[in-house]
């Protein structure tokens, strides 16, 4: 378990350690193994060196030491026996003995070491032998052999070795080789250190490089080696290759690449000829140089296309952000809302992190909310919605309009490990815009009372004027003298209440007309409003001898509308038309025609008139707030910019023909009320 | 990084430490036998030289100078009132038998010191055995370059070496004289050799080196080959690196042949023997000296003084260079024992002998030694044979 450990923790080191601790154990296992090598084999061998060395001395001795025992030439024998230990190093001594065993000579000085003649004495059959004997405490290898005259023997050759010298010189020997392989493994360490480092540190500068590059840090990216200009080497141009100088990459990487008529499309076997390329093999042999090479052009490549996401994320989030109308992104099946520019913050009151937390309909009270979830939901396949005058409401609680639009994204965003549909959500603050209708509403009306008015009086002054003529008969019979008979008195009064009567029909028309409009709409007879307009200028036209053709279908089905502002429109369309014909001259025909039809689920319509007509030009722009022909002080230009919004806020249609000098001709279209399953009530507010 | 340089620095002090521990050497051992040798009353000296043979002249003369001095200093109450007495064993210029009487001198007479060795090859061979039983030796009659080079701790030279001699007549006969064609006879021994080396050196001074090169063997009078190659170079001068006898024998012959070169010869020949073997032959040899003539005795009190104690003790010898060596070997021997004090041991002596600072022999020219310098005199004197006798030379003339 230990060992497995161990192997563990060995995988996990570094290469500069795993070569270094490598290498010193391999060293230092040979060192261990060349010690016992050293200690069993050499040293042995060296001791043995230095008995065969003393055997061939002694064997010397005994050649020259002959005849001088011979002829008992004892000072001679000294001689030789001085001068062999004189010439030989290391020995400790050497003696002659007769055969006897008697010394005859020796190198000893002021005395010999007692009984060392007998100390490596040799048996009659022994010719030589070796001994370890000690001699004044010293342990001395002896070396014995005979002297022989024939086959009789007359004296011994001792020649002896001291063991201390010679296990100093194993000693030292085996010192000096622990040493050395010391040494040596101190130099392998350092050495593999050194390769060690050598590959590792473009693997560490790699690794660096990548782990910047993931911390999203740009940065240089690190040479490794002086790159040759290859396009230079082989004469590239540009539209031909990719790296064109191009420092950081290498052709022999990158996919596109011209080589020799081939087109500039990859070509399979295209390594093959890399390989042969002298670029490449100036460049490319050392593994450690072709892989960091690699991993600098996918560096260098991520990094670009790193670069290209994030501007062009800079580009989209700046989009996003800066749209100049608060943008949603919400989750379509929580509601839940994921991203807010910063609009919406601004706009809403809310911080951001806070608005991430909250569900889009938090935005709405509750009923609104349901509208926008009803119609989001009504609608399934629909891909985009938009909800007009939404009452939105702020963090401090302040309501305002909103125009919401809001378009299913194919956004898929990773939440809970799953994919979310999102909803891509544009509000648009209409206050402003509610404002200005408001105006363009109050200058409209402020027109259309003021043709009222005009309207109104004229009509007034007719039973007005028939009151007159009453009063002013009864008047004249009392200052003639006359009796007024009951009968006249009678009539003249029904006359009179019945013209008041008239008045007040007018006046209380006026008021319901002056009353805030109902929130509601319902079903309404479109024949009526019609009728109701002509009840107010009918007086009018006739006077201006303006005919009027009523072909109003008697089984109209209603619509869903209300009636003062169905009023209102007819009134505008037909004040329009009678000031064009007006304009035509007093010779000209001048007749207003107004049908109402039913046409499929849709009821029409039409207001005809004889008038000028217009050119297109001003066709195109007639329903323009404030856009009028006539005379400043004349008209607002609002008339039937209101009048087109009625039309839509009844959810109908309205449209214009003319002929210029022949007339124009008004098309109004409305859906038909239906009981069931039709449009629903809706409470617009003005 | 920290842990790795940590160990690399372990592993290097465990590499140091192995291998200071393999170069260890083991300490020397002490001996007790520095004592050996004196009594109360006396010194026991020993030598062993040639008394036999044919360099007997040597030996005899040589000794015989020394115990002169020797016999009158015990005669005046020894030293530090203790005799010096002297064993001579005669080694007959051989060297196993100076290596044998040696060891008896040491083992079993038990000197306390050795002096008055003769000759090269005998010396030579004492060497070890003076090292390793630690036994001062005082004055050898012998310049070989082997007693001097190294440095020998127990050995004391006196004499001027042959590389000084040979060195002293080269320099005089190639700058004064002009010789450029040496030749060289030589002992064919360690002694021959020695003095081979030292003529060869002496010549490579003068970019000049031997034309010849022509030796006997020792103990012989075989010179006729060495002779016919030397006479076939037609040397200008011979050096002569030999004893008088078959030095005197090749001088001859070359005479008889006409053979008229330069003959010079260093100390070791013996130059009063070599005068009185040749007579008129040797006309013009010159031999160089080591030592004052005795004929100096008038100038020289030593001198004097040696040759009054020679005829003292030893009235049959003729007074001669060799034994006034001798003599002064004997003085500077006595010197050394008198600094050492009473209480003498040999490395006392050796630390007396070594403190001898410009010690008058009283020839003229003292004698120095220390603690790096067993090198006594440096002087070399010039002496030819004129007339059948060696005398000093006062002027050059050669013989033709």
């Amino acid at each position: 378990m230990a060992f497995r450990a161990l192997v563990q923790s060995f995988e996990n080191l570094t290469i500069r350690r795993k070569v270094l601790y490598s290498t010193i154990v391999m060293f230092v296992f040979i060192g261990i193994l060349s010690s016992i090598a050293n200690w069993l084999i050499f040293i042995p061998s060296v001791i043995e060196q230095i008995q065969i060395q003393s055997m061939r001395v002694a064997h010397s001795l005994v050649t020259r030491c002959r005849p001088r025992i011979l002829s008992n030439n004892l000072p001679m024998l000294t001689g030789i026996l001085f001068q062999t230990k004189g010439m030989e190093t290391g020995l400790a001594y050497v003696f002659v003995t007769d055969a006897k065993n008697q010394i005859l000579a020796h190198t000893f000085f002021y005395s010999i070491p007692h009984g060392i003649e007998k100390a490596n004495q040799l048996e009659p059959y022994e010719d030589e032998k070796v001994q370890l004997i000690t001699v004044r405490g010293k342990s001395v290898y002896d070396t014995a052999v005979s002297i022989k005259e024939g086959l009789k023997k007359i004296g011994t050759v001792h020649v002896g070795v001291e063991k201390k010298p010679v296990d100093a010189i194993t000693l030292q020997i085996g010192m000096t080789l622990t040493a050395v392989m010391l040494i040596i493994i101190l130099l392998a360490g350092l050495l593999s250190s050194m390769v060690a480092t050598y590959i590792s540190k473009p693997l560490l500068r790699l690794i660096q490089a990548m782990n910047d590059l993931s911390a999203g840090k740009t940065q240089q990216l690190p040479r490794f080696f002086q790159k040759l200009r290859c396009w230079e080497v082989m004469n590239c141009t540009e539209d031909k290759c990719p790296v064109y100088q191009k420092d950081d990459l290498f052709c022999w990487l990158t996919g596109g690449i011209l080589r020799h008529g081939k087109e500039q499309k990859s070509f399979p076997e295209k390594m093959e000829a890399c390989h042969k390329c002298s670029v490449y093999k100036m460049q490319g042999e050392n593994e450690i140089v072709q892989i960091s090479n690699a991993f600098i052009n996918i560096i260098s490549t991520v990094q670009s296309a790193a670069d290209k996401t994030k501007a062009s994320e800079e580009k989209y989030r700046l989009l996003f952000n800066y749209d100049p109308n608060p943008l949603f992104v919400v989750n379509m099946d929580s509601g839940k809302i994921l991203d807010v520019n910063d609009l919406a913050t601004i706009t809403y009151g809310y911080e951001r992190e806070e608005m991430i937390e909250m569900s889009f309909e938090d935005l709405f009270d509750a009923d609104e909310a349901d509208r926008f979830w009803k119609e989001l939901h009504h609608f399934p396949g629909k891909e985009y919605i938009f909800l007009p005058k939404v009452w939105a409401r702020k963090k401090d609680g302040h309501h305002f309009f909103i125009d919401l639009h809001a378009r299913v994204g194919k956004f898929q965003k990773i939440q809970n490990g799953g994919l979310a549909l999102s909803l891509i959500v544009r509000t648009v603050d209409i206050t402003q815009r509610l404002e200005r209708e408001a105006q363009l509403t109050q200058a409209s009306k402020m027109a259309t009372l003021g043709e009222m008015a005009t309207g109104i009086a004229h009509e007034l002054n007719q039973p007005l004027n028939v009151m007159r003529v009453g009063a002013d008969f009864l008047a004249k019979m009392i200052k003639r003298g006359q009796k007024v008979s009951e009968k006249q008195l009678l009539e003249v009064s029904c006359n009179i209440s019945e013209q008041v009567d008239r008045a007040s029909n007018i006046i209380s028309h006026l008021r319901a007309f002056g009353r805030k409009s109902d929130l509601k709409v319902y079903p309404v007879d479109l024949n009526e409003p019609i009728r109701a307009v002509f009840t107010i200028l009918g007086q009018q036209l006739k006077l201006r001898d303006i005919k009027v053709r009523l072909n109003l279908d008697k089984d109209l089905p209603k619509i869903l509308a209300d009636k003062n502002r169905l009023e209102q429109i007819f009134l505008n369309l037909v004040t329009n038309a009678r000031d064009a014909m007006e304009a035509k001259g007093p010779k000209a025909n001048k007749e207003i025609t107004i049908t109402t039809s039913q046409a499929g689920n849709r009821v029409m319509a039409v207001v005809s008139d004889t008038g000028t007509g217009m050119p297109d030009s001003i066709r195109q722009k007639i329903f323009e707030p404030f856009f009028t022909t006539k005379e400043v002080g004349k008209g607002t230009g609002v008339g039937l910019s209101i009048t087109y919004t009625l039309v839509k806020d009844f959810k109908g249609d309205i449209d214009v023909e003319s002929t210029l000098g022949v007339g124009t001709t008004f098309k109004l279209s409305f859906p038909v009320y239906q009981e069931k399953g039709g449009p629903h009530e809706e409470i617009v507010n003005h | 990084m920290k842990k790795s340089k940590l160990m690399n620095l372990g592993m290097i002090s465990i590499a140091i430490m192995s291998l200071m521990m393999s170069c260890q050497r083991h300490p020397d051992q002490k001996d007790d036998t520095t004592s050996l040798g004196v009594t109360d009353t006396e010194i026991l000296i020993g030598s062993s030289c040639a008394l036999t043979g044919h360099a007997s002249f040597l030996g005899t003369n040589y000794i015989h100078g020394a115990l002169s001095y020797i016999n009158r200093v015990n005669e005046k109450g020894g030293v530090h009132g203790r005799k010096i007495r002297v064993t001579v064993y005669d080694d007959g210029y051989d060297p196993p038998r100076c290596v044998f009487n040696t060891q008896r001198l040491i083992n079993q007479d038990k000197v306390f010191a050795l002096f008055c060795y003769v000759g090269t090859p005998t010396s030579v061979e004492i060497i070890p055995i003076v090292e390793e039983s630690k036994i001062p030796v005082v004055g050898l009659f012998t310049g070989a370059n082997a007693l001097r080079n190294p440095f020998r701790k127990y050995i004391f030279n006196i004499r001027a070496s042959y590389y000084q001699e040979i060195a002293a007549m080269v320099k005089h006969l190639v700058e004064d004289e002009g010789s450029r064609k040496f030749a060289v006879f030589y002992q064919y021994d360690a002694y021959g050799f020695d003095g081979l080396t030292g003529a060869e050196l002496a010549l490579k001074k003068y970019n000049l080196e031997p034309i010849a090169r022509a030796s006997y063997m020792r103990g012989t009078m075989d010179v006729e080959q060495a002779l016919e190659k030397i006479v076939a170079s037609g040397a200008e001068v011979v050096i002569m690196i030999g004893t008088y006898d078959p030095c005197a024998k090749f001088i001859r012959l070359a005479r008889a042949r006409d053979f008229f070169p330069v003959f010079y010869n260093v100390s070791f020949v013996g130059g009063n023997e070599l005068a009185r073997k040749l007579g008129s032959d040797g006309e013009g040899v010159i031999v160089t000296q080591v030592v004052p003539s005795p004929d100096t005795r008038a100038l020289l009190p030593r001198v004097d003084e040696y040759c009054r104690l020679l005829e003292k003790y030893y009235p049959k010898d003729q007074p001669s260079y060799v034994g006034v060596e001798g003599f002064i070997n004997a003085r500077v021997l006595v010197r050394g024992l008198e600094l050492a004090g009473r209480k003498l041991d040999r490395e006392s002596f050796i630390s007396a002998m070594e403190s001898m600072e410009e010690y008058c022999t009283g020839i003229g020219h003292a004698v120095t030694f220390g603690p790096k310098d067993h090198q006594g005199l440096d002087t070399v004197y010039f002496s030819q044979i004129i007339g059948g006798k060696l005398v000093l030379v006062t002027a050059w003339h050669f013989a033709h």
